[in-house]
């Protein structure tokens, strides 16, 4: 009888926890909340703010960590760009030191051809700009660099925030390593009349042009001339004539293009009435454009073509 | 020694096996029933109708003042005098939410919230007028309390004798918006209370839109995974225009940040513009400041033609009675 007892009991209590468990299961709104400290990956990353740390700063938080899909809750509709570049984590941190308050956050991009990107899509050639990690740019109470795949972003204020914020930056430097030097690419381009800080690396339309992406693109401007270089990367030979055979295409179907080939492999020679005149050609996988050339433009084309890899 | 084993009958086995198969259907159909009832929290649409703040039309009054000069307040006094007084829009009792872009641990001078003193000036006529209460809110991106302090927001509104309020986890209540796509959502609740609202935005590049201005403003009375609005952005901005139809729409244009929004940062990216462009007609505003300051025309922003079509406004601000002065 006992045992019958114990049964019904049993049977009667296991099924009210059963459906209490199932009610409470209801999943409530999501609040948006960051992703805390999570797995060893999160823990290396936030290792680049273990104290000490300039001017004796203490957390005034634990780390929050932001992925792709919750990157639009710390910087709302600033995030379509980041991830349009592969942005892969945000560590975001408050600090303060005395009376100084700092925010730090370091966007992790993967790949620091990525990391340039997104640096450069939000930099000005108006900026001042500092020597620190490949560059940097800073204001009042503001100071952003890229180093390797990493794009920081440091801000403040408050009494000597700014002497607060190099050191920051130094130390965060000093922590990140890696490539110190803006992508190699870019190195093997023209320095005659660039205009200073006017590189980018665009993986969206570049020109108004989808088939081209992504691609370097670097202003020039010699007196009043002004000209812009598109190298455009593919990933072989064969890409790169596709490109090519399409801008092609969209010349001849808007204004005019004529093959060129005193101009190297490819090389065609085109205009329309809102782009331009424009010279390109291939070189490997790569697709060399030229706005607006100015006279030696069909010299600058070779030269390129020459030096990149 | 054996156990006394007391012999059952097969009847008596028989109704101890069904009662216990009848304890246990029961259990088990208890907890069916208790899963599906009130056990779970379920979400109640507060207060399904749409609200609508606006107050009655004037011919003989301006629709769009555009006002530039030094001081920001000075700016605020006289588009509110242009467009008919402050008494024209609150009255003697109203419960009034002001709600200026909060949304950003900046400074003033970062052009990424709205300036304070046009926000303590608005607050200040708001008073004079008679309101009982004048609330200041925002649901911020960043930290609320950093948003609240470094936009210098808080400490201007309190000045004035303002309501400061933090959104708060608990005060979020689900309503129905109503709209075409935007259908229950998460809505801080001092926007469903007030008598009055005046949206206070200030005007911004934004990297989706390419602006923000007063419409896009409303995404901060809003709770819950509102980043998955901008899937459908210009659609969603909309139905949160119709749902509030606010008051008076001010938009600070006083700085205005023109690249890297909206959530700014560096000073290079701020121009210094001196004006305020205040009114009724929020789909005016918005054009007139979209092309004014970014040369965006209306096809460029396919909200404005929504709104219009849903009769919140007209986007042919050339259209729209208009005062413009420098002070």
């Amino acid at each position: 009888m006992k045992l019958w007892k114990r049964w019904t009991t049993t049977l009667i209590g296991t099924a009210l926890t059963l459906a209490t468990a199932q009610a409470q299961s209801s999943a409530s709104p999501n609040s948006g909340s960051a992703t805390r400290l999570a797995d060893a990956s999160q823990k290396e990353f936030a290792n680049l703010l273990r104290e000490p740390l300039p001017g004796r700063a203490g957390a005034q938080a634990p780390p929050a960590f932001y992925n792709p899909d919750s990157l639009y809750q710390q910087i709302d509709g600033g995030a379509d760009i980041y991830l349009l570049y592969d942005f892969r984590s945000l560590l975001h941190q408050d600090f303060k030191s005395g009376a100084a308050e700092l925010t730090v956050d370091i966007y992790e991009m993967g790949k620091a051809e990525n990391a340039f990107g997104i640096y450069a899509a939000e930099r000005s050639p108006a900026y001042k700009f500092v020597s620190i990690g490949a560059e940097g740019y800073r204001d009042k109470g503001v100071l952003n660099f890229l180093q390797d795949h990493y794009y920081v972003k440091l801000s403040g204020s408050g009494p000597n925030v700014d002497g607060l914020l190099d050191q920051f930056a130094q130390l965060l430097s000093g922590r990140i390593g890696g490539t110190r030097t803006l992508p190699a690419l870019l190195e093997k381009l023209p320095r005659e009349h660039r205009v200073p800080h006017s590189e980018q690396y665009v993986r969206k339309d570049p020109l108004g042009h989808a088939f081209l992406a992504p691609a370097y693109v670097v202003a020039y401007a010699q007196a009043k001339h002004e000209s812009k270089l598109v190298v455009s990367v593919a990933n072989n030979a064969q890409e790169a004539k596709s490109r090519s055979e399409q801008l092609a295409k969209h010349f001849k179907e808007s204004g005019e293009c004529a093959l060129a080939p005193e101009l190297g492999e490819g090389g065609i020679r085109a205009r329309n009435n809102y782009e331009g005149r424009v010279i390109a050609r291939t070189a490997g996988r790569y697709v060399i454009v030229l706005l607006n050339p100015p006279e030696n433009g069909a010299e600058i084309l070779k030269a390129v073509a020459r030096s990149i890899p | 020694m054996q156990p006394d084993v007391i012999p059952v009958s097969r009847r008596d086995a028989l109704i101890k096996l069904l009662r216990a198969a009848g304890a246990g259907a029961g259990a088990a159909g208890l907890g069916l029933w208790l899963s599906k009832h009130s056990w779970r929290p379920e979400p109640t649409l507060a207060l399904a109708a749409k609200r609508g703040h606006t107050i009655a039309a004037d011919l003989k009054l301006p629709e769009m003042a555009v006002i530039t000069g030094d001081d920001p307040a000075q700016l605020a006094r006289q588009a509110l005098e242009e467009l008919g007084g402050i008494r024209r829009f609150i009255a003697r009792g109203d419960v009034v939410l002001v709600k200026p872009n909060i949304g950003w641990d900046r400074t003033p001078e970062q052009a990424a919230n709205t300036n304070p003193d046009v926000v303590a000036e608005i607050i200040r006529q708001c008073s004079s007028a008679g309101a009982k209460r004048v609330i200041v809110t925002d649901v911020s991106c960043n930290d609320p309390r950093r948003c609240f302090q470094r936009s210098g927001i808080a400490e201007a509104a309190q000045r004035v004798g303002a309501e400061v309020v933090l959104p708060d986890p608990a005060r979020f209540k689900e309503v129905d918006i109503q709209g075409e796509i935007l259908r229950a959502w998460p809505v801080l609740d001092l926007f469903l209370n007030a008598d009055k609202i005046i949206n206070i935005p200030i005007a911004k590049h934004h990297s989706l839109t390419g602006t923000t201005l007063g419409m896009k403003n409303w995404y901060g009375m809003l709770g819950g995974p509102r980043h998955q609005l901008h899937q459908k952005i210009h659609e969603s901005l909309v139905d949160l225009a119709d749902f509030v139809r606010p008051t008076l729409t001010v938009i600070d244009c006083y700085r205005i940040l023109i690249r890297n929004g909206p959530t700014g940062g560096n000073l290079q990216d701020v121009l210094l513009k001196k004006t305020l462009v205040a009114g009724t007609d929020p789909v005016a505003l918005d054009a007139y400041v979209a092309k004014a300051y970014w040369n965006l025309e209306v096809s460029s922003l396919p909200y404005l033609k929504m709104a219009a079509n849903r009769g919140l406004g007209t986007y042919e601000f050339e259209k729209v009675r208009t005062q413009i002065k420098t002070l």
